[in-house]
């Protein structure tokens, strides 16, 4: 019972963060497309 | 890794974070050892305390960044991004470290939940920081955003001593400092160690692309003004 909770503990954490990155990517390529290269001075 | 975000630096960040994530795992799911009083419970405790570390350290850059926005020698927008970014990987981490931390409670205390001084006054932090992101959220141009932000940063950050110090004031359910009491030692405290490296290399690396990203949202609403602006005066010399 224990492993379970542990094992709970990591997949919520790396979902989480996997899932706040995948959105964060989403969104970024979608924007990206809209936007001139003047706008985005790190490129 | 790679993305319209991307650079070097953050191409090389994020190797060296997912490297470390690797190796995280492997000691604290593997590698390092049952504690005596806690066994395996003690595994959460690698992601729970570096969780709460990173959101500690993100909300106290949110602050020091408006405080850089309202000082008027230092105002820019780019601070108010770093703000907001850095508020939204907090809010991540807090709400990891209610979650591992339920899930320690039921293995260690055999509830989810108590309303101790540190676990309320954690709720009441991680709520405290939603509310400044929905008043990120409100209209108005960007100045207004970063400026209204940057006065609520600067007071939801006092709420951090009162959760940290809440384990020595009011002698809660909650453990007290295990680190600093030396109750962790050897390959424990390493993996604890690995979990914290990680977290913050993550952390940069998460901030990196998203005040970028917040950036192009800006961008984006500044354009569509400009062309608002644009087909109005078309549509009045008509």
């Amino acid at each position: 019972m224990e492993t379970g909770f542990v094992v709970l503990s990591y997949v919520v954490t790396f979902g989480g963060i996997a899932i706040l990155v995948a959105a964060m990517m989403r969104r970024a390529r979608s924007m990206s497309a809209r936007l001139p290269p003047e706008d985005q001075p790190w490129t | 890794m790679s993305g319209p975000t991307s650079t070097p630096a953050t191409r090389a960040i994020g190797i060296a974070t997912i490297v470390g994530l690797i190796w995280f795992v492997a000691f604290g799911l593997f590698l390092s050892p049952d504690d005596a009083v806690q066994r395996k419970g003690v595994r959460i405790l690698y992601i729970h305390v570096p969780s709460a570390w990173l959101a500690y350290l993100a909300f106290i850059v949110t602050a020091v960044s408006s405080a850089a926005y309202l000082w008027k020698r230092t105002r820019s927008l780019t601070w108010d991004r770093l703000a907001g970014a850095s508020a939204e990987v907090g809010v991540l981490f807090m709400g990891i470290t209610l979650l591992t931390g339920s899930l320690w409670g039921r293995v260690s205390w055999g509830v989810y939940w108590v309303w101790d001084s540190r676990v309320t006054t954690t709720a009441f932090l991680f709520v405290t920081y939603l509310g400044y992101l929905a008043v990120r959220g409100l209209g108005g141009s960007h100045e207004q955003r970063a400026r209204r932000s940057a006065v609520v940063a600067l007071l939801a950050v006092l709420e951090i001593p009162l959760v940290h110090f809440s384990v020595e004031w009011w002698r809660p359910l909650h453990q007290q400092e295990s680190i600093a009491k030396g109750k962790l030692e050897n390959l424990m405290l390493f993996s604890l160690f690995v979990g914290v490296i990680v977290f913050t290399l993550l952390y940069v690396w998460l901030i990196m692309h998203r005040q970028r990203v917040l950036a192009m949202q800006d961008a984006l609403d500044d354009r569509g003004l400009e062309f608002a602006i644009a087909e109005r005066r078309q549509e009045a010399s008509l």
